[in-house]
């Protein structure tokens, strides 16, 4: 009796719980998929107004007036190619730190220093990656975004893997040596696809911060051959418009469909990786 | 066995953290020693460590880097007490794993979104004329706060739009810890007899340390350098209120134009980072 | 972790190869699928969106009278006037328009040249993007228009201005101060005086605003003025016919028709930290009160009982606010009149737009404007005037030809067309007197600014009467000014304690900048 009865209560509180957390979470959103069904003026309506006639019009102007396709293809291309190139050169990197530099002074300090990049706010830089870029051209291309976005990155890449790397066994590598394979083919054929759930993780770390970043784009883009999601969103501030919260909505669903996607698929991968890193044996 | 792939290993990394990442930091150095403004006529100068000592001198700074600080751990603790508390839920076995999925596909989505588009949604759903939390106050009978208006809780909005987003990400990696310890170590322990309260204290949280650590360190300084938020929602507060660090290295240099000043603020927030992160780092990574 | 769970671990790891190759094919569904999405989508949303957005062509019937005073150089002064009879004209370009037609061959070396102008994303650039092809049809040049989110255009124009990127051939601005003080831009005195179809009285109102040094560095584009608007409809009821003219009067009436219980409060302007609440709101009230920023020997001058007495009629004034005035940014005060929450507004021209746009406003029809109601020690109402304006950065190779199409913008035909489009305002007195497009603006009370109820004869007057303080360090004043005003406002501290901070802070920031009368020459602004 007693035990059940504390059972029940467990069991109350885990889905009170529960219901708060994805109520916190889903208000907002609901919120925006309100907003993004509704006319200008009746945006600022009190009581809320709940489109009964739900009126895409705001979607259909994201694609045909703003041009929505440009700047969500830009993101996506910008931030696939950050998180290929950084995942590359950080777990390569990490390896190696890893595998020959740990007991070092020179793995340790340069570990050290790479992590510092971490702390780097990208106000900062903002000037001189502007004076770069304009000297070679590259400003409006999407190469603007992707260098410096690859230097935030790949510090990231090279901690997060660390612990990977330094938590698999020699055993399957050293075998595989002494059988013959040279250090790369060890790296890429053994020890790679057995990390993969845990480079998804950092991956899609990266791909979401270069995703996001406002400060940078904005001054490292002109047009629609480079300009990202955040400014298309932050167009939607004008001083004779107003802020145009319904297409600010209709962006931010937008955003989460392709996303929703993807994180049901690689949830599985997700979970996996994150634990065999992030965990000590 | 001697071979040089180690090194060549490390090539790529070290080429790409030159090109993108050592010039601007060097160059952001070089202005901070000098006297430019942007794009107002001034006179090249080395005036060597002169912002930095009027920036130590400068009360305004000394208390946005004390807000900026407050904010970031308030932010870091509160994501880690709320994710904990999410994460043990969700991982428990009355939760069925389908459940349990569902809900994170869910409770991971606001990490998806720019932060400017948070940010601009906030604005809204905490509009004290034309908000819905405000209305729905009003319709309970409750007093409204003025949420960006009033000093308090246009702290307490940034902190709440941070949290908010954020979460996600501690809920992410602590449940993703939580599941991969094996279930043979609960069984051992529910067999000795062990208490909700002495499993999570002796067996889960040894096991997700790592991940707790890693994540805290890593939102500690996404907090630290956060500037979206405040940007588009109440330009560093009434008064001075929500000032944050990075929103004022940009107040700087594009309203007061003083670009090697606003250089010289950002670099000793650096130094205050680096030297707080790595004590954090000593105190906290005992094991 | 034994040895023997961890070999069991890896190799069930191992055996998860497969799941890898899973892993990729379902990678390459969730691409495909995203693919197919988005090209559904787009092809969705062209072909909508084709129908929604073609810009609708308007009849108008319009009589149209014009007085065209030509005066150039070298030729005798011309007066024509041309009375048309009434027709139904289309707002395609009007046969009569000199930029147009084109007499004199002005736009004839323009064939194949690009220009770049760089644009505010949303209104400015819409219609800059509307009236082009017209443009490009005549004269063979292409038009390049770039869109920046209003939050960070400044702040771009300024990086690509020091950095002489060249990128841009012309932008438009508002700071003068700044980017003629810093010598990125150049004066366009000659390039007017060249101009043949360009009529100066026509824009000598405007264009006064963009006067540096003796010259003259930007076009008015879409001019702006610091106005009072208020609802016609709520102060009717009271038994008010005419706008206030004095503060006295001014706060009688906001006393009287603030009505919280009903929602309705008295005034909305933006009393937070945005700068709006110095420039354009302080600025409003202390000009109005016969105060000065700054006197002739570059000191701050707002510290004196007139500039006290304005800022303290700005903080009783917002106590009859809606709860959230200590939050409000610009766009807010305008969803605040146009959502019927307040009765009287604080706020730039393109209220006067917004509030008759169906579209955004539930108050069409019912709103007026009228200059700022001028305080004790003042006798007329002077409030910051200017606007934007388009600029030549000193970068481009082709200053002349930028400058011709600068000036066809603003052609009464296009100025026509824009306004009719979406409430881009004329800067020429001949278009602001035609009383054809006084229907896009909201209807003051005949009152002494605006004798037949027009706006844009009110709009004239402020012109007439407007003030402008310029200085490359505006922006860091007005901004050390906000955070500061913003807490007096709400009562943290005092007034005084205020303006005594702020001067302090001017103080420093002109003597850095070395600013004295000795070297420079009494100050010439307000």
């Amino acid at each position: 009796m007693h035990i059940s009865s504390s059972r029940s209560i467990q069991k109350g509180l885990v889905y009170v719980i529960i219901l708060i957390a994805i109520l916190v979470t889903i208000v907002p959103v609901l919120e925006a998929v309100r907003l993004s069904l509704l006319e200008h003026k009746e945006v600022f309506s009190l009581p809320p107004k709940i489109p009964l006639n739900p009126n895409l019009e705001n979607y259909v102007l994201l694609f045909s007036r703003y041009k929505a396709v440009y700047f969500f293809k830009n993101s996506i291309i910008i931030a696939s190619i950050v998180t290929v190139i950084s995942l590359l050169a950080g777990s390569i990197a990490s390896y190696s730190l890893s595998r020959y530099y740990s007991g070092k002074t020179a793995g340790s300090v340069f570990f050290t220093a790479v992590g510092y990049l971490l702390f780097i706010p990208p106000v900062v830089t903002l000037l001189a990656y502007f004076e770069i870029m304009s000297s070679l051209k590259l400003i409006d291309s999407i190469f603007a975004l992707i260098i410096p976005y690859c230097g935030f990155n790949v510090p990231l890449a090279v901690w997060f893997l660390k612990g990977f790397f330094d938590q698999f066994p020699r055993d399957i590598e050293d075998s595989a040596l002494v059988d013959g394979c040279s250090r790369v083919g060890v790296f890429f054929r053994i020890v790679l696809p057995l990390v993969m759930p845990g480079i998804i993780a950092v991956g899609i770390l990266i791909f979401i911060m270069s995703w996001n970043e406002f400060l940078l784009a904005s001054f490292l883009t002109r047009s629609y051959n480079s300009q990202t999601v955040p400014i298309l969103i932050a167009s939607f501030r004008s001083i004779a418009y107003g802020v145009e919260y319904e297409k600010i909505a209709a962006a931010i669903v937008l955003s989460i469909m392709p996303a929703l996607a993807f994180s049901f698929f690689i949830r599985k991968y997700l979970v996996r990786g994150l634990t065999a890193g992030a965990v000590r044996g | 066995m001697r071979s040089y792939s180690p090194f060549l290993f490390l090539i790529p990394a070290i080429i790409l953290i030159i090109l993108t990442g050592l010039y601007p930091l060097v160059h952001s150095l070089y202005l901070s020693l000098v006297n430019i403004k942007l794009g107002l006529p001034y006179k090249l100068r080395f005036v060597g460590l002169h912002n930095y000592m009027k920036a130590i001198m400068d009360e305004r700074f000394l208390s946005d880097l004390l807000l900026t600080y407050k904010y970031a751990a308030i932010c870091v603790l509160l994501q880690l007490v709320f994710g904990l508390v999410i994460s043990l839920t969700i991982t428990s076995r009355i939760v069925s794993e389908k459940m349990r999925n569902i809900t994170l596909s869910i409770l991971i989505a606001p990490l998806l979104f720019p932060y400017v588009a948070v940010g601009q949604l906030f604005r809204l759903i905490l509009s004290t004329d034309f908000g819905l939390v405000n209305y729905i106050l009003n319709v309970l009978g409750m007093q409204a706060p003025d949420w960006f208006g009033n000093a308090s809780t246009a702290f307490l909005s940034i902190v709440l739009i941070d949290v908010w987003q954020n979460t996600s990400f501690f809920v992410l990696l602590l449940t993703a810890a939580i599941l991969s310890i094996p279930t043979d170590y609960y069984e051992a322990a529910a067999i000795d007899g062990a208490g909700p309260i002495q499993t999570f204290k002796f067996i889960t949280l040894p096991y997700i340390y790592p991940a707790i650590f890693f994540a805290v360190i890593f939102r500690f300084l996404g907090s630290l350098k956060a500037w979206d938020y405040v940007a588009v929602t109440t330009y560093g507060g009434p008064g001075t209120a929500t000032e944050l660090i990075s929103w004022y290295t940009t107040f700087l240099a594009f309203y007061k134009y003083e670009l090697s000043y606003s250089t010289a603020v950002a670099w000793i927030f650096n130094l205050t980072m680096l030297v707080l992160t790595l004590l954090l780092i000593r105190i906290v990574w005992r094991r | 972790m034994s040895g023997q769970n961890k070999k069991k671990a890896y190799s069930s790891m191992l055996s998860k190869k497969l799941s890898r190759r899973q892993a990729i094919s379902t990678t390459a569904k969730i691409g495909v699928a995203a693919v197919a999405g988005v090209v559904v989508g787009s092809i969705g949303g062209w072909l909508a969106g084709s129908q929604l957005v073609k810009p609708a062509t308007v009849t108008m019937t319009q009589t149209i009278e014009r007085t065209v005073t030509e005066t150039v150089t070298k030729r005798e002064e011309i007066t024509k006037t041309i009375t048309a009879p009434a027709t139904t004209v289309s707002t395609a370009p009007a046969k009569e328009d000199p930029y147009m037609t084109d007499p004199e061959g002005w736009f004839k070396d323009l064939k194949g040249v690009t220009i770049r102008i760089a644009e505010e994303a949303g209104r400015m650039a819409d219609a800059i993007e509307y009236i082009k092809p017209d443009f490009e049809k005549m004269t063979g040049a292409k038009i390049e228009v770039g869109h920046f989110p209003a939050d960070t255009f400044q702040h771009e124009m300024r990086v690509e201005a020091t950095q002489r990127t060249g990128a841009w051939d012309a932008f438009e601005t508002w700071d003068i101060g700044f980017f003629a003080g810093g010598g990125h831009v150049i004066p366009l005195d000659d390039y007017i005086k060249d101009d043949p179809y360009l009529n100066f009285d026509d824009i000598k109102d405007t264009i006064q605003y963009f006067e540096w040094k003796g010259h003259y560095y930007m076009l008015p584009y879409n001019p702006e003025v610091f106005m009072v608007y208020y609802r016609r409809d709520i102060l009717e009821e009271h038994g008010i016919t005419r706008p206030p003219r004095t503060w006295d009067e001014w706060l009688d009436m906001i006393k009287e028709v603030h009505n919280p219980d009903k929602k309705i409060y008295g005034i909305a302007f933006t009393a937070s930290r945005f700068w709006h609440v110095v420039d354009s709101n302080f600025w409003s009230f202390l000009w109005s009160n016969g105060g000065r920023v700054i006197n002739e020997d570059w000191e701050p001058a707002f510290n004196d009982e007139k500039g006290l007495e304005a800022l303290e009629f700005m903080i009783e004034l917002a106590k009859y606010g809606p709860p959230g005035i200590y939050t409000y940014e610009y766009m807010d005060v305008n969803t605040a009149f146009c959502q019927g929450l307040v009765v009287f507004a604080n706020q730039w021209t393109p209220l006067a737009f917004h509030a008759e746009d169906p579209k955004m406003s539930k108050v069409v029809g019912k709103g007026g404007a009228t200059l700022f109601p001028v305080g004790p020690h003042g006798d007329k109402p002077h409030s910051p005037a200017g606007g934007w304006g388009h600029a030549i950065f000193v970068t481009c190779d082709k200053p002349e030809k930028v400058y011709k199409f600068l000036s066809w913008i603003t052609s009464p035909t296009n100025q026509k067309r824009m306004i009719a489009y979406n409430g881009v305002l004329p800067n020429r007195a001949s278009v602001l007197k035609d009383p054809e497009i006084a229907k896009y603006a909201v209807k003051p009370f005949k009152h002494e600014w605006a004798p037949n109820g027009s706006y844009f004869e009110c709009l004239s007057n402020a012109f007439k009467l407007g003030y402008r303080v310029v200085l490359p360090e505006i922006s860091a004043i007005v901004q050390e000014g906000a955070a500061i005003l913003s807490e007096a406002l709400q009562g943290k501290i005092s007034a005084k304690e205020a303006l005594n901070t702020w001067e302090q802070k001017v103080k420093e920031i002109l003597k850095e900048a070395g600013y004295s009368k000795a070297t420079h020459g009494p100050y010439p602004y307000y």
